[in-house]
């Protein structure tokens, strides 16, 4: 985890938030998505940054490797493992964090 | 062209149907209550369900339709397959979990849940009805096209059988008869795509290779694909299969007699000096011809040729004003040039024949074609349509990204799963399984351009470049005997595997709706059990020859336009609604309502208007979207407008209807965040039948 996620959840073994209080859900909304949306800053950056490219630089962008263009290759074949990463990273990281919020507040009692 | 019926194909089609009825049968036993039905019993295992999605989710669209518009207009139509790809990190990364975590077994119910507003899931089943049927209309016409190439019947036939063994099927299963099938039918997709593609590499080379073949050069780059035999293109009469675009000087012969309107390949701009179709045809232009107007009302001249007769369009003529060449900026380099245009023929057959027939010599030029750079580079024919390529690009991108999000048929998988864990895990492998399918069809537009450009001489139809997938094996009968029958036999399982998984996911989601919210919601709020079953029963049927019936109107769309279309409602309507009610505790059911019914309302108006005008239903919008370029594009594409306008709407109206909040919106938000472990009471709509049997 980065030091900022480490600031928001506090540290862990503190006194127990209660399950229903404004602390908790600020906490709980706050630190999923803080990591939803850099992980999302990430894939739009690389996603909507190809068309400028495209259009900016296009002599680069459609130079010839082994028959295809580098935006070719990189649109029909490099962009899937790149999503992959970013899922995998926030599959797990996503995990962890709702382990951790399960630990701040006590479950309901039924 | 090969005619008649393909037998091998056609037996690899036959088991597979007898296979899908056979595995319903059988899980029909095991379905005992209304939550099989419905959301599996929500206990479908990780690697089922993501193979289960990634089944619903490749539909005719993208076994077929990708690779034949990547073969028609090239490099921007792979935004497609990327765009449904990575569609999915979105859901994941703000909707999968909330989703999942709080619990429903239809949007609809989402959404009265989450607001306490039952008007609201009107609303939302009547999005999910619209959505659902959209996106049934392009499996219909795969499954018809896709019959039309293997036996030579009529399109509607494709419809009815597949419709009726997925009725069938989902009718006696419901969600749970469904999910193993589709998880199969992930895998057959799967074989079906790649095995056929690497074993054509190894007689007509590589993908590299392929593409290698085609020049992006200043010397080279308006290269045309070229007949390799002689060859001859039917030509039916409906628009838009019957314009044909020469963009440089061709030769044909008519088979039989036609009726051509001769026009130019480009609008003339007003007060151009007049060019005349003795201008647009060096050779055989006949000598009949008579006054007439088209379907716009606008007067044209149609001149007959007669059966037999040559004719060889012209190469390129000078648009000029005043004797002065008209000059135009093309829009992604900024440069000026002057227009050019070509000859385009509107063809109609004489008498009683069904279709105009053209023969074509090897070697000429193929119609419709586009040049080797504009069709291998970016901003070429799909996105430079209208004039603003980059618009359309981002438009197109945002709208599949975002509609991905919004379908209401791949949320509803999320309630399958045991908890929002594992509805995470499950969608990290969707992305995986996906996309080890998705570099596939880009091979197949690649590869058919290289080898099969005939398919380019007819705009639309189940003989044009939509049918790459089932026609491009065919070549390897050349070197081995049958092998190309049977690859291509492959493929057609592989495009029958794909409408029957994505319909049978819709026909669910639709007939959920019809049952769970209308019917159990709306009409009969205290059916039992099994009356609950039998309504889905009821629905299905109902749902299904609705789609069937949209699916014989649709022959001559482009199969990704029509899930494109599907896609841009969903972005406007559904996409906001979701993520602004999962991470916002003060939108209201009013904010969120408002935002769905005018956003997604305006998104399918701008789209109906296009396919009104391409169809030539209101012939007048036709000439008025060509007079407004950007205008064509935004309703074309209408996500880059209608997703912000719905979520601007939803956060006026809901700042404007703060005393409407729901008084719990905090437990709500609570709901949709905590992990589950902290057992916070879910509402879970059918769980008072959990225990009640079904007979």
């Amino acid at each position: 985890m980065s030091i900022s996620q480490r600031e928001v959840l506090g540290k862990v073994g503190e006194n127990k938030l209660d399950l229903h209080s404004e602390e908790y859900l600020q906490k709980l909304m706050t630190s999923q998505f803080a990591l939803s949306f850099k992980l999302f800053l990430v894939f739009v950056i690389i996603l909507l940054g190809l068309p400028v490219m495209n259009y900016i630089a296009p002599e680069m962008m459609n130079v010839r490797l082994f028959g295809f263009t580098f935006t070719w290759f990189f649109l029909a074949i490099l962009i899937y493992p790149i999503t992959w990463l970013i899922s995998w990273v926030y599959v797990k990281t996503s995990i962890e964090l709702e382990n951790e919020a399960a630990t701040w507040a006590d479950p309901e009692e039924h | 062209m090969q005619q008649g019926i393909q037998v091998i194909p056609l037996i690899a089609v036959i088991l597979l149907v007898i296979v899908t009825i056979g595995l319903g049968v059988y899980i029909q036993k095991s379905v005992k209550s209304a939550a099989d039905m419905y959301v599996a019993s929500r206990s479908v295992s990780v690697p089922m369900n993501s193979a289960a999605i990634s089944g619903e989710y490749l539909s005719a669209a993208s076994f077929m339709g990708v690779a034949g518009m990547i073969m028609k207009s090239g490099y921007d139509n792979i935004w497609y397959p990327v765009g449904y790809a990575t569609g999915y990190l979105f859901l994941l990364l703000f909707i999968a979990g909330p989703l999942r975590r709080f619990g429903a077994y239809t949007i609809p119910d989402f959404a009265h849940g989450r607001y306490d507003s039952p008007m609201f899931r009107k609303i939302a089943v009547i999005f999910v009805l619209c959505i659902g049927f959209f996106y049934t209309m392009p499996q219909m016409k795969g499954a018809g096209t896709a019959l039309v190439n293997i036996l030579n019947t009529p399109y509607w036939v494709g419809i009815v059988v597949v419709g009726s063994v997925i009725v069938f099927n989902v009718a006696l299963g419901g969600m749970k008869g469904i999910t193993f099938v589709q998880a199969i039918q992930y895998w057959i997709k799967m074989v079906a795509i790649s095995l056929p593609m690497f074993i054509m590499f190894m007689f007509l080379g590589g993908y590299g290779a392929n593409l290698g073949k085609f020049y992006n050069d200043k010397e080279n780059g308006s290269t045309l694909p070229k007949f390799s035999t002689d060859y001859v293109t039917s030509y039916k009469p409906s628009p838009p299969a019957n314009d044909i675009v020469f963009p440089t000087a061709i030769s044909g012969t008519f088979e039989n007699g036609a009726k051509v309107i001769i026009g130019t390949s480009k609008k003339m701009p007003a007060d151009a000096d007049k060019i005349t179709a003795e201008q647009l045809i060096t050779a055989g232009l006949p000598a009949q011809v008579e006054d007439g107007t088209n379907a716009a009302g606008q007067p044209v001249k149609f001149y007959t040729f007669e059966k037999g007769t040559q004719f060889t369009t012209a190469k390129s003529i000078e648009v000029t004003k005043g004797g002065q060449p008209v000059m135009v900026t093309n829009p992604v380099t900024g440069q000026e040039a002057p227009m050019k245009v070509t000859a385009k023929f509107t063809v109609t057959p004489v008498g009683s024949d069904a279709a105009v027939q053209i023969k074509y010599a090897a070697g000429q030029p193929v119609p419709n074609a586009p040049t080797d750079k504009s069709w291998l580079e970016p901003y070429g024919p799909l996105s430079s349509k209208y004039g603003h390529p980059v618009l359309y690009t981002y438009s197109l991108i945002l709208a599949i990204v975002c509609g991905t999000a919004g379908l209401p048929h791949i949320l509803v998988r999320f309630y399958t799963n045991p908890d929002g864990r594992t509805a995470k895990r499950t969608t990290f492998w969707v992305m995986i399984l996906l996309g080890c399918f998705y570099v596939f069809p880009p091979m197949f537009g690649a590869l058919g351009r290289a080898w099969v450009p005939e398919l380019y001489s007819v705009a639309a139809g189940a003989r044009s470049t939509d049918s790459v997938v089932l026609i491009l094996p065919r070549l390897l009968n050349n070197y081995v005997p049958v092998l190309g029958d049977v690859l291509s036999a492959v493929t057609s399982m592989g495009a029958f595997a794909g409408f029957m998984t994505t319909f049978s996911g819709l026909l669910v989601s639709l007939t959920g709706a019809l049952a769970h919210d209308v019917y159990g919601n709306m009409i009969n709020p205290k059916a039992t059990a099994t009356q609950k079953v039998t309504a889905f029963r009821v629905a299905a049927v109902i749902a299904g020859c609705t789609a069937m019936l949209l699916g014989t109107m649709v022959e001559n769309f482009d199969i990704n336009m029509m899930v494109g279309w599907a896609f841009a409602i969903g972005a406007a309507s559904y996409f906001p609604m979701l993520i602004v009610s999962a991470w916002w505790r003060n939108c209201t059911a009013l904010g969120a309502g408002a935002g769905m019914l005018i956003g997604g309302g305006s998104a399918l108006a701008a789209i109906v208007s296009t396919m009104l005008a391409d169809k030539k239903v209101i012939p007048s919008l036709g000439p008025w979207f060509a007079d407004h370029p950007i205008m064509r594009t935004l309703c074309e594409q209408p996500a880059i407008w209608a997703v912000p306008f719905a979520l601007l709407l939803i956060y006026v109206v809901s700042k404007l209807t703060q005393d409407h909040l729901p008084k719990n919106s905090r437990w709500k938000m609570l709901v949709l965040h905590a992990p589950e472990e902290l057992n916070l009471k879910n509402r879970n709509y059918i769980e008072d039948d959990d225990g009640a049997m079904v007979h």
